[in-house]
C-alpha cells in the first residue's frame, strides 16, 4: 500500500500577488481618476503624455491587466494548491511568472504615455510587449498544468475548470488579435483591416471580460466564498451546467459590440443572440453563488468579507443582466457611443471584479500574514464607502449616456436636429462628470484604506512565518487511476484528466469561434469593394500614426451609422451624408471606428473644415469651439514630421497587401515632402502661419482631410468640400 | 456529395443554425447526465472546506 505524502504550500508567491494587487490597483485608479477629471477640467491635459487619450490606455491596462491580473493569479496559486494537493510546478516559474508580469506593467506604463500604442483597446500594447505577455502566459500555463499533473486530488473541483478555461481561452484570444506586422522596434500595423479587424478585436475585446475578468473570479467566487461561508457552494451541478454553457455562450457575443457599423448584420445578430443566451449561465452562476449563504447570511451583518462577496455577486448579476439588455438591438442603438458603455463596465470593474477582490484580500490578509487582520472595522468602512462610491458613479454614467443618447437623435418641430452643434450635448454632461469623480473618488479612498490595513496587517506578522505542512494522499496519475475510480461517470472521468478536460474546453472555445470568424474573413460579400476607396497618401499615413499615438479612437468614432440623425449630423453643406460602408476601410490597419464619442464621429471630417481652422483646433480646441474638452495638441505645430520613418510604414503595408504604387514603393518620403507643402501653402493662403510645412500638425490635417473623402468621388449629387470657415480677424 | 461541395453552399445563417444545435446538444447531454443529486457532487462541493486538513508541522521561514 503506498504511504500518504507531506506536502508544504508555496504562500510566498500568492503574498506577492496579492501585494502588487493592492500597488497596481491604487495607481490605475488614481490614474482613472486623473483621467475622469480632465473630462470636467480640460485644462488638466498638462503635457503630450498626459492627455486622455495616452492616459485612458493607461487606466484600462492597470485596471484589467495589473489590478485584476495580479489578483487572479493570487487567487489561482493559493486556490489550486489547496484544491489539488499540489504546489505549483516550480517555484523559479512562479518567480518568473511573477517578476515577467510586473516587468510587462512597468512595460506598459512607459510605453502608453509616450504614445507607443496599436491603437486597439484593451490591446494598445506593442509587439514587443505583446510576445512578452505570451511568453509570461505560457510559463503561467506551465506552473499551473504542471501543478495539476502532480496533484494528490482526484476530483478538479469546479474553481480550477474556471482557471483552465481562463488559460487556454486568454493564450487564444491574445494570440490571434495582436498578429501584427512590425516596422520599429516599438511600432507595428494590424495583420487585419477594417471590418476584419473589427471583428477580431471586439472578439478578443469581448472574451478579455468574459476570460480575464469574469470566469477567473467566478473560479475565485466558488473556492472563497464556501470558505467564507463555511458551507459547500449551493448546488455543485449548477455549477456544472454554469460552466459549460458560459463558456461556449460567451465566446459568440463579440459582435454585439459592432451593431449598426459595417459588420455584417448577420454576425452582429447572432452575437445578440447569444448575448441573451448568456443570461441563463450568468443567473445561473450568481444564483448559486447567493444560495451558498443560505444558514449564513446573519454573519453577512458582521463579516466585511462576506459583504463584499454578497454585493460583488449581485453587481455580477446586475452587470450580466444590463449586457445582454444593451446587445439587443434597438437598446444598443441609443446606448452605443454613450456613458452608458462606462456605467456598464464600471458596474463590473468595480462592483464584480473589484469586491471580489476585497473580500478575497481581506479574507487571506489573517492566513497569508499569519495574524489577525488589523482592522475589521476599517474594511466595514471601506465596503460602504466604496459601495456608495460605486452607486454615485454608475447612477450618473447611466444619466450621462441616456442624456447624451437622447440628445443626439432629438428632432425639432421642423424636422431639423434639436442639437445640432455636437458640444451641447457634451457641455450637458458636465454636472454628471462632477458626480463620477466624486464617486470615482470614494472608490479610490476605499482602495487606500485596505492598502493601509494590509500594511498594518503586515506589520504585526510573526518574525517568522511558519510554513504549512500537510498530509496529502498519494500522487495521482492522470489516465488508469482516473478511469478505475470514475467507471462510467463521464463527466467526472473528464474532470479528472486534465488534458482531456482543457482540450475540450479548446474544443468548445475555438469551434464557437471558427463558427463567426470563418465566414466573416472568407465570404467576400461581406466586404464589398468600394473603386474609389484608395490606400492613403504617405503623408495621411503618418498623420494616421499620429491619430493613433494621441490615442484620438478614445473620443472619436470614424462609424456614421444608418440613422437619420446621423446622416444628418455628419452631413455636408446641408446634405444628409451616406452611413459607412464596410469597402471604406479595406486599408484601416488598424480599424479605427472607436467605441465612445466624447467628440463628434470623425468618418466624414474630410473638407467639413479647412486646413487653418484644423491648425488652430489643434493648437487650441477652445480657440475655434467654445466649451470643447479636447486637449490641446501644440507639440504637434512645434514637433517635425520623420520623414526617415515614412517608407518603413509604406513597406510594412505594402506587406499587408495595401496596393501602394511604385513611387510610393520607392520614395513615399518625397511624396510625403510634396504633399506637405501643397497643404502648408493652402493654410497660409488661408491666413494661416507660416513655417509650418514639416511639422506634425501638417500630416494630421492630410489625414483629417482625408477621410470619409473616397466615397463622395465620382458622386455629382454630393458636395467636395464645405465652405471654407472663416478666419478670425487678425489672425 | 463532397464536403467542399457542401461548406460552400453554406450560409451564415447555416453555420449559426449548426453551432446553436452543437450547443443544444452538449447541454441537454451535461444536464440529463447530471440530472440526479450523487454522493460525488457532494463530495466534490466539500472540496474547498476540506483543504485545511490538520498541519502536520509549521517550520518556520525566513521572510521574503
Amino acid at each position: 500500500m503506498t504511504q500518504p505524502d507531506t506536502l508544504r504550500y508555496d504562500d510566498a508567491i500568492v503574498r506577492k500577488f496579492v501585494a502588487a494587487t493592492i500597488f497596481w490597483g491604487t495607481i490605475g485608479m488614481l490614474v482613472g481618476l486623473y483621467v475622469a477629471l480632465q473630462l470636467a477640467v480640460p485644462q488638466l491635459n498638462v503635457a503630450p503624455y498626459l492627455t486622455f487619450g495616452r492616459l485612458r490606455p493607461l487606466h484600462t491596462n492597470a485596471v484589467i491587466f495589473a489590478f485584476a491580473g495580479n489578483a487572479l493569479f493570487g487567487a489561482v496559486y493559493y486556490s489550486t494548491q489547496r484544491l489539488v494537493k499540489a504546489r505549483p510546478l516550480s517555484d523559479l516559474l512562479s518567480k518568473i511568472h511573477f517578476w515577467g508580469w510586473q516587468l510587462i506593467i512597468a512595460s506598459a506604463a512607459i510605453t502608453l504615455p509616450l504614445g507607443y500604442t496599436e491603437g486597439k483597446e484593451y490591446a494598445e500594447l506593442e509587439w514587443p510587449i505583446d510576445i512578452a505577455i505570451a511568453g509570461v502566459w505560457v510559463v503561467f500555463a506551465v506552473n499551473f498544468f504542471g501543478m495539476l499533473r502532480n496533484r494528490r486530488e482526484q476530483h478538479l473541483y469546479v474553481a480550477v475548470w474556471f482557471y483552465i478555461a481562463t488559460i487556454i481561452t486568454v493564450a487564444i484570444l491574445h494570440i490571434f488579435n495582436s498578429l501584427a506586422v512590425p516596422w520599429s522596434p516599438l511600432k507595428s500595423y494590424s495583420l487585419y483591416a477594417g471590418v476584419e479587424d473589427a471583428f477580431m478585436q471586439w472578439w478578443y475585446g469581448h472574451n478579455a471580460v468574459a476570460f480575464f475578468l469574469t470566469t477567473p473570479f467566478l473560479g475565485l467566487m466558488y473556492y472563497f466564498l464556501p470558505k467564507a461561508a463555511e458551507k459547500p457552494v449551493f448546488s455543485y451541478r449548477l455549477s456544472i451546467l454554469h460552466f459549460w454553457s458560459l463558456v461556449f455562450i460567451y465566446i459568440w457575443a463579440g459582435p454585439h459590440h459592432l451593431h449598426y457599423t459595417a459588420l455584417p448584420q448577420w454576425a452582429a445578430t447572432l452575437g445578440m443572440l447569444f448575448s441573451v443566451m448568456l443570461w441563463m449561465p450568468s443567473w445561473g452562476g450568481m444564483i448559486n453563488g447567493l444560495l451558498t449563504l443560505r444558514g449564513a447570511w446573519n454573519r453577512v451583518a458582521a463579516d466585511p468579507v462576506l459583504k463584499f462577496f454578497v454585493v460583488g455577486i449581485t453587481f455580477y448579476g446586475m452587470s450580466t443582466f444590463e449586457g445582454p439588455m444593451m446587445s439587443i438591438r434597438s437598446v444598443n442603438a441609443l446606448s452605443h457611443y454613450t456613458d452608458w458603455n462606462i456605467a456598464h463596465v464600471h458596474g463590473g470593474a468595480l462592483g464584480w471584479v473589484g469586491f471580489m477582490v476585497f473580500g478575497m484580500t481581506y479574507w487571506l490578509a489573517p492566513r497569508l500574514y499569519q495574524t489577525k487582520l488589523w482592522s475589521t472595522k476599517l474594511a466595514t468602512v471601506h465596503f460602504w464607502v466604496a459601495t456608495i462610491g460605486i452607486a454615485l458613479y454608475v447612477v450618473a454614467m447611466w444619466a450621462a449616456g441616456i442624456t447624451q443618447g437622447l440628445m443626439w437623435r432629438a428632432f425639432d418641430d421642423t424636422g431639423r436636429l434639436q442639437y445640432p452643434d455636437f458640444l451641447e450635448t457634451v457641455t450637458r454632461l458636465m454636472p454628471m462628470y462632477w458626480v463620477r469623480a466624486l464617486g470615482g473618488t470614494l472608490y479610490i479612498s476605499g482602495i487606500l484604506m485596505a492598502a493601509y490595513n494590509l500594511f498594518k496587517t503586515w506589520q504585526t506578522r510573526p518574525a517568522t512565518y511558519a510554513e504549512v505542512e500537510v498530509e496529502v494522499p498519494p500522487r495521482v496519475r492522470d489516465g488508469a487511476t482516473a478511469k478505475a475510480e470514475h467507471h462510467g461517470h463521464w463527466h467526472r472521468k473528464y474532470e479528472g484528466l486534465p488534458a482531456t478536460f482543457s482540450v475540450l474546453v479548446a474544443v468548445a472555445v475555438i469551434v464557437a469561434s471558427l463558427f463567426e470568424i470563418v465566414p466573416t474573413f472568407l465570404i467576400k460579400s461581406n466586404v464589398p469593394r468600394i473603386a474609389t476607396v484608395k490606400p492613403y497618401t504617405p503623408l495621411e499615413l503618418y498623420g494616421r500614426d499620429i491619430y493613433i499615438r494621441e490615442g484620438c479612437y478614445n473620443c472619436h468614432s470614424q462609424m456614421v451609422r444608418p440613422f437619420v440623425d446621423e446622416t444628418v449630423r455628419y452631413g455636408l453643406g446641408g446634405v444628409p451624408t451616406e452611413y459607412s460602408k464596410p469597402g471604406e476601410f479595406v486599408y484601416d490597419h488598424p480599424f479605427q471606428w472607436g467605441s465612445r464619442r466624447i467628440g463628434p464621429d470623425l468618418a466624414r471630417e474630410g473638407g467639413r473644415r479647412d486646413e487653418y481652422w484644423h491648425l488652430r483646433h489643434f493648437d487650441n480646441p477652445r480657440s475655434t469651439s467654445k466649451g470643447s474638452i479636447m486637449p490641446r495638441y501644440p507639440h504637434l505645430l512645434r514637433d517635425d514630421i520623420d520623414y526617415g520613418s515614412i517608407q518603413a510604414r509604406i513597406n510594412a503595408m505594402v506587406t499587408l497587401g495595401v496596393p501602394y504604387g511604385a513611387d510610393a514603393k520607392r520614395d513615399a518620403a518625397a511624396m510625403a515632402r510634396a504633399q506637405a507643402e501643397e497643404v502648408a501653402a493652402k493654410l497660409v493662403k488661408l491666413g494661416g502661419p507660416a513655417g509650418k510645412t514639416h511639422k506634425d500638425v501638417i500630416a494630421l490635417i492630410a489625414y483629417m482631410q482625408r477621410l470619409g473623402v473616397d466615397i463622395r468621388a465620382g458622386r455629382n449629387d454630393l458636395p467636395e468640400a464645405a465652405p471654407a470657415a472663416p478666419t478670425p480677424a487678425g489672425k | 456529395m463532397r464536403l467542399s461541395e457542401l461548406v460552400s453552399n453554406l450560409t451564415p445563417t447555416t453555420y449559426s443554425q449548426l453551432a446553436l444545435l452543437i450547443f443544444l446538444g452538449v447541454f441537454i447531454a451535461i444536464a440529463w447526465r447530471h440530472r440526479r443529486l450523487t454522493t460525488a457532487h457532494t463530495e466534490a462541493a466539500a472540496l474547498p472546506l476540506a483543504d485545511d486538513a490538520a498541519p502536520l508541522a509549521r517550520p518556520e521561514v525566513p521572510h521574503e
